[in-house]
């Protein structure tokens, strides 16, 4: 827990100090402080198991958790309470995405019925615009909004009556391909693995908020590879957004990413989407990195060397 | 070459230190907050970052990794186990034992070294030496004093034994004290 911390808070640093605002560069800075706990504390343990002795707790470390069970509040230590309450934490965040995906919480997708021919059209524009293979569609009769691409294996894209009606025809280019955007990237895939190891790491709070920002970043990504007119897609977003807000999904979705920002978390959901938004609207894309593979390289030894030493 | 060419270089140099530095200034950062919170526990009791606390004389001993010198004598006006055992790794690893009275109240310290060198100040409390004179602890040479330590004046043996700095400071008589220290060994 204390080396995800530490990695965590060290690359939000990094993301800060390196102004690092393209989402490809976010991604892959925050992976590395999720594989933290899930890699390098194990590697750690294995190859170094005089980590674990006396000499180097009193000696070496920087830090050696065990000199927080000195320090006794009503007959608990305090290193118990503190992880106690980072159990606690972990577990939280992480039943409140998983609650909406449990078989008894989940709603089916309902039936898919005729697609217009002009969404088909204009979804097969998108996918020969973006060099995508298009996904299957899947259309809702419902005039409730709904506009989200789903399934692992085979992705569908889900398209509601009442999105077709809200969106113009801008809004609807520019949001069917922030989806492909998704659908190209493995973004339900992916989202189903950070899943996994939001599930592997279930009592450290810290994995389950880096999570939760890698599936923003996820967003980010999705919007810059829509490309085209970013004014169309915020304008989706916020209109998608705002009718969501009044009336819920004919479907609930399936995806850890869109759970990460479900209903607990409208309010959380409303500050992102204007985050987006106010991305969308800057003039220009956030510059790449440079070096970014030597600054991976290097965050990521800086890192391990300093968990080495957090015992 | 040109410039431009020139220009680009410079500004990946100046990228390539401002990314080194970033870097470091986040990892010294990190390491500085490891190290504060390490010795927060010893600042909430009082103490020096090295000072550790050990639950019972076998964890000192296996943390010092040196057995502890023991008085083998222990009058029934002290009350075992020692109510907190302080150390450090040194060098030299030292520890001290403050052992109470059967009704709570302070009345032994037992501060010793586990190599050759002197005794951390951080172990044992301050006290003023109103007078000090040579005493025999078994075959060794120690010093016999009396201090006045948090107002109440005490009895103060130091000595050292097989290059180990050992001190007893003790509320008790002066012969309890001197039969205490010259029956100290090593606990088997």
């Amino acid at each position: 827990m204390v080396h995800a911390r530490v990695a965590a808070l060290a690359i939000e640093a990094l993301l800060r100090l390196w102004r690092a605002r393209a989402p490809d560069d976010r991604l892959a800075l925050r992976l590395l402080g999720l594989g933290q706990p899930l890699l390098v504390t194990p590697a750690l343990l294995l190859l170094a198991p005089q980590r674990a002795g006396d000499e180097f707790h009193d000696r070496w470390a920087l830090l050696a958790l065990r000199h927080w069970e000195e320090v006794c509040v009503a007959g608990v230590s305090l290193l118990t309470a503190g992880v106690a309450v980072g159990v606690a934490m972990g577990l939280a965040l992480f039943l409140m995405d998983l609650l909406p995906l449990l078989p008894g919480r989940r709603r089916a997708l309902p039936a898919s019925a005729p697609a217009p021919a002009a969404l088909a059209a204009a979804l097969a524009a998108a996918a020969a615009a973006h060099r995508v293979r298009a996904p299957a569609l899947h259309f809702l009769a419902s005039r409730a909004p709904a506009l989200f691409c789903a399934g692992v294996r085979s992705p569908v894209l889900v398209v509601s009556r009442g999105a077709l009606e809200m969106l113009d025809d801008n809004e609807l280019r520019a949001a069917l391909a922030h989806e492909l955007g998704h659908v190209d990237r493995r973004d339900p895939a992916l989202s189903w693995a950070l899943m996994a190891i939001r599930a592997v790491l279930l009592f450290n709070p810290v994995a389950q908020v880096v999570a939760r920002a890698l599936a923003r970043d996820a967003e980010w990504r999705a919007d810059e590879r829509a490309g085209g007119d970013h004014l169309a897609l915020a304008s989706a977003l916020v209109k998608l957004h705002r009718a969501g807000l009044a009336r819920p999904a004919p479907a609930r979705r399936s995806l850890p990413f869109a759970a990460a920002l479900a209903e607990p978390l409208r309010r959380a959901r409303s500050h992102d989407v204007e985050a987006r938004c106010r991305r969308l609207l800057e003039p220009s894309a956030p510059p790449r990195l440079a070096f970014r593979p030597v600054r991976v390289a290097l965050a990521t030894a800086s890192l391990a060397a300093l968990s080495f030493l957090v015992a | 070459m040109t410039a431009l060419s020139q220009e680009r270089i410079r500004a990946h140099a100046v990228e390539a230190v401002r990314t080194v530095v970033a870097l470091a200034f986040v990892i010294a950062a990190a390491a500085a907050a490891l190290v504060a919170i390490d010795a927060a526990p010893a600042w909430i009791a009082g103490e020096s970052r090295d000072v550790r606390r050990a639950q019972t004389v076998h964890d000192a001993e296996r943390r010092l990794r040196a057995r502890l010198v023991l008085p083998a004598y222990f009058p029934d006006t002290l009350a075992w186990p020692p109510r907190r055992i302080r150390f450090t790794v040194g060098p030299p690893g030292a520890a001290a034992l403050s052992v109470d009275g059967p009704d709570g109240s302070p009345r032994l310290l037992l501060a010793e070294t586990v190599a050759p060198g002197d005794i951390p100040a951080a172990l044992v409390p301050d006290a003023q030496v109103l007078d000090r004179s040579a005493v025999a602890v078994g075959a060794a040479r120690g010093t016999l004093s009396r201090v006045v330590e948090d107002g109440v004046t005490v009895w103060q043996v130091a000595w050292e034994l097989d290059g180990r700095r050992l001190l007893l400071r003790s509320r008790g008589t002066v012969e309890e004290l001197l039969r205490m220290a010259r029956s100290a060994r090593e606990t088997p």
